[in-house]
């Protein structure tokens, strides 16, 4: 039984960029050009971590801590992971122009964004035992204008010091969350940043960006985290 | 000013709790005890101006840069909104704590709003039709909320203690005299995940730190909610014994 489940289990691969991003003084244009240097170097990323995802758990994790109604993650994983378009059962043949759109279903930003989010927060959950009560959700105060990053985590026993690249640093840890349904792209990963940036400013804070990105050769989700200090 | 933002996301998040079992008037209770805890209205409002002051200035930029002919309009408002934050030597701790008194206010309404409807009678009180959509119960080593589904009943509970202590054995025990089957799905030592078949039957465990989700499968009857409740307390009770 355990064997057989652990099958259906997918892995997710989590690996840490090499370098710590200094914003400190960047300019915008430096942003943008780290942005590809990243992107570009993301495959010399350290492994940290390859684990086995339950997806009944990152159901539970996206009721929880996702910001966007979408539902049953779980039972649809693994057709987002396969990136299978869904068919609908159609005659292949005398189909009318403009049907075709209803044929192949597109993915929407919007999935991605909501497993990207999940898949976080299991991570902290599970894979690095952080209590729910110390992490905060505060995408919603983004939508509304506020600077805010897309989490607050409460790390004051530094169960992350792997990740954030130093044994000590002020609480709260400020991270910013992206997936992407196709391969990376840089003016999300150079946003991620912006936006990071005007938050540590005249502060100790560290921050980090976690990257979902679905792997289509490999049928899975491969998980970047990016180091940042001011 | 002084803050202490790990307590205000750790309140938030038991307020989330509270709202995620139903239990609105405890919801209440927690939001105004900690509002009350931070002083008087001034202070509390010292405390959102400090994350409105932002928010002004990130609405007037990118009001400028929508009429501006800049190319990444997004980028040039985030450059400009460093160059103020330095210029006024804004605190950067006191936004984030001022964003999440905001988000506790923003609580404090919803739940108020959500209790008067509540108590709010209807034509269906008046007829005595009316049926609760969710029954809670809460006792000392649980509580919990019972919601019917178009194809299920779903249960969210709190118990006592972390899921990581349980003990299966004993649950196994008294399922099996039940002639009710229980599979335990692998997972991480953090998380519990069960599942009970009897004949009649399918019930699907999912328990994490202090809180369990459980989903039930049967056929439905009138005696129904009863016998629900009956397995999901045969469920708790195993759990936490």
């Amino acid at each position: 039984m355990g064997r057989e489940m652990s099958k259906i289990m997918p892995n997710v691969a989590l690996s840490i960029y090499p370098q710590m991003i200094h914003l400190g003084s960047k300019t915008q244009s430096q942003i943008e050009l780290e942005a590809d240097n990243i992107v570009h170097n993301i495959s010399s990323s350290n492994l940290f971590r390859s684990f086995p995802v339950n997806l009944r758990l990152l159901e539970y994790c996206n009721s929880k801590f996702s910001e966007k109604q979408v539902s049953r993650i779980d039972e649809n994983f693994h057709q987002y992971s396969l990136g299978t378009k869904f068919p609908l059962n159609v005659p292949p043949r005398n189909v009318p122009a403009g049907v075709s759109c209803l044929v192949k279903k597109f993915f929407s930003g919007d999935v991605s964004g909501d497993i990207g989010e999940a898949l976080f927060a299991y991570f902290l959950l599970i894979e690095m035992k952080i209590e729910s009560y110390r992490i905060a959700h505060t995408r919603p105060g983004k939508r509304g204008a506020f600077l805010v990053p897309d989490f607050l985590i409460w790390d004051d026993s530094f169960k992350l010091r792997t990740l954030v690249g130093t044994n000590q640093y002020p609480s709260p840890l400020l991270a910013e969350v992206k997936g992407f349904t196709g391969s990376l792209d840089v003016v999300r990963v150079s946003h991620a940043l912006e936006q990071l940036k005007t938050l540590i400013l005249n502060s100790q804070y560290l921050g980090m960006v976690f990257l979902a990105v679905r792997n289509e050769s490999q049928q899975r989700y491969n998980a970047y985290v990016l180091q940042v200090g001011s | 000013m002084e803050y202490n933002i790990g307590s205000l996301v750790k309140t938030i998040n038991i307020i989330y709790d509270n709202i995620w079992l139903g239990d609105l008037k405890e919801a209440e209770r927690i939001t105004d005890s900690y509002l009350e805890s931070l002083g008087d209205e001034s202070k509390i409002s010292d405390f959102e101006s400090a994350a409105h002051k932002i928010r002004k200035k990130i609405l007037e930029i990118r009001r400028s840069a929508r009429k501006s002919d800049v190319k990444n309009k997004r980028a040039w408002v985030s450059e400009k909104l460093s160059e103020e934050l330095i210029k006024e030597k804004i605190d950067p701790a006191a936004n984030l704590f001022g964003v999440l008194i905001i988000q506790l206010l923003g609580l404090e309404k919803l739940i108020n709003a959500a209790v008067k409807t509540i108590q709010q009678k209807t034509l269906e009180d008046f007829k005595g039709n009316r049926t609760d959509e969710r029954i809670t119960r809460k006792g000392e080593r649980y509580a919990y909320a019972l919601e019917y589904h178009i194809d299920r009943w779903e249960t969210r509970a709190v118990v006592n203690r972390d899921i990581e202590l349980l003990n299966l054995s004993k649950v196994r025990k008294i399922f099996d005299a039940n002639n009710i089957r229980l599979e335990e799905a692998p997972g991480e030592q953090r998380a519990l995940m069960l599942d009970f078949y009897s004949r009649d039957m399918y019930a699907q465990v999912i328990g994490l730190e202090r809180y369990v989700q459980i989903s039930i499968r049967m056929p439905r009857t009138e005696s129904d909610e009863t016998k629900v409740r009956r397995i999901v307390e045969n469920i708790l009770d195993s759990l936490v014994a």
